[in-house]
């Protein structure tokens, strides 16, 4: 084989190559989170606006997690090589005073991100308050429904997840159930966000 | 019964002073070598196609294949850890299958690889599968080498696979340490692997063996 033929046939599959449409490598080298303090994504429905800030870190049960404001509210966010995982806290409030019914970390979405993955995880706990039990739970279903790619974001991740927050009482059980979508950019993070108030789309944004 | 066989074609060669158009002085073992195969493979696609595919026809294949491509054969076995991107994943091992010939100035190696990493979460795991092309220089002590080749990547977590094709290419030095017809070799190198989108890539070390026929 001459060297002319090897050059040619190496030019060929590279070229054949680029017409295959397929980010394996970026799906599994880049980082789909980028939770760190200043980055900010600005979202915009057809009504409103949302941003989404990383805030300064701040330590839960001794561990360091971030704050990450959803339109004002903020998340207690805990990235893992396995998770990120989600601070919960549910607190019943008897007599006018505060009682901690659940407080731990849940898993939110598990990591690496793999189309078709599904994931729960739940937490548990009661409490006896004034010779009653109160009983909470929450948990969380997820499940990566798909990625597809989008120009200029590479291919983005569409994440499913619900989260079931019940507290039952003596007398009456409470139900709050929260399904949000969101979709996540490699190396730029949240693009697209869906939830009650309609479907918000990244505008602007800085990540470093 | 084939030593025995063996040994009588050498006989019959040197007798007959085949060997004497070498350009080397004296009985050349590597030319005569070449003829006994040459003999022994004559018939050898009429006697597969008659009696199928055998084990025996196989390692005659094989033989013959040998023959056709290398002049050395080999393993590398090592270790690769995350030197751009996968920032979640642990180190890896890594091996390689190469028949090696020498073409022009440089030895140039055609191999089969694989690479196996894990992470904290003990459901995934991330493979690549490769094919590859390479220039070394094995007479050197100190011999940089380049390889490039397809990769086929597969990533599970669980029951959920993706996979997908990408570009690997490796740029690293070698240490030639030969012992009669073993070569021994540490390499060190870095892998990229590109899907044209992103690029990537490990920090490795491999330790390899090659035989040279």
């Amino acid at each position: 084989m001459s060297s002319k033929t090897l050059v040619r046939t190496g030019i060929l599959f590279i070229l054949l190559f680029a017409a295959c449409e397929d980010n394996i490598i970026q799906r599994a080298a880049s980082d789909y989170f980028q939770y760190r303090e200043g980055n900010w994504w600005q979202l915009a429905s057809t009504q409103d606006t949302m941003m989404v800030e990383v805030e300064a870190v701040d330590t839960l049960l001794q561990i360091e997690c971030f704050t990450v404001s959803f339109g004002g509210y903020p998340k207690y966010l805990l990235k893992k090589p396995n998770a990120i995982s989600q601070y919960i806290k549910i607190i019943h409030n008897f007599g006018g005073e505060d009682y901690t019914v659940v407080e731990d970390f849940i898993k939110r979405i598990e990591l690496p991100l793999v189309n078709g993955n599904a994931w729960q995880d739940s937490l548990v706990d009661s409490i006896f308050i004034s010779g009653a039990w109160i009983k909470a739970k929450f948990y969380t279903i997820g499940s990566i429904s798909g990625f597809e790619s989008v120009g200029g974001y590479g291919d983005v991740y569409t994440i499913a997840l619900k989260n079931v927050e019940i507290v039952i009482l003596p007398d009456t059980v409470i139900t709050d159930t929260i399904d949000v979508i969101e979709a996540y950019a490699p190396d730029i993070g949240l693009v697209r966000f869906e939830d009650n108030d309609g479907v918000f789309d990244l505008i602007n944004y800085e990540v470093e | 019964m084939i030593g025995k066989s063996r040994n009588s074609i050498y006989k019959i060669l040197i007798r007959s002073g085949i060997n004497r158009g070498s350009r080397f002085a004296g009985p050349n073992t590597s030319t005569i070598s070449i003829l006994y195969l040459l003999l022994r493979h004559t018939a050898t696609p009429f006697l597969i196609l008659k009696r199928g595919l055998t084990s025996k026809s196989i390692h005659i294949l094989l033989d013959m294949l040998i023959f056709l491509i290398a002049l050395s054969v080999g393993f590398e076995g090592g270790y690769n850890i995350p030197g751009v991107g996968f920032k979640d994943l642990n180190s890896g091992a890594a091996f390689s299958l190469y028949i090696n010939r020498h073409f022009r100035f440089a030895d140039m190696c055609i191999g089969a690889r694989t690479s196996y990493f894990s992470v904290e979460n003990s459901a995934y795991s991330l493979y690549f599968y490769g094919l590859s092309i390479g220039l070394a220089k094995n007479s050197w002590l100190f011999s940089p080498v380049i390889e490039f080749g397809p990769e086929y990547a597969r990533r599970k977590l669980g029951s959920s696979k993706e996979s997908g094709y990408g570009l690997n290419y490796t740029l690293g030095f070698l240490i030639n340490i030969h012992v009669e017809k073993l070569r021994l070799y540490p390499k060190f190198y870095y892998e990229g692997i590109t899907d044209l989108k992103t690029h990537a890539g490990f920090v490795g070390a491999k330790l390899g063996v090659g035989y040279e026929f």
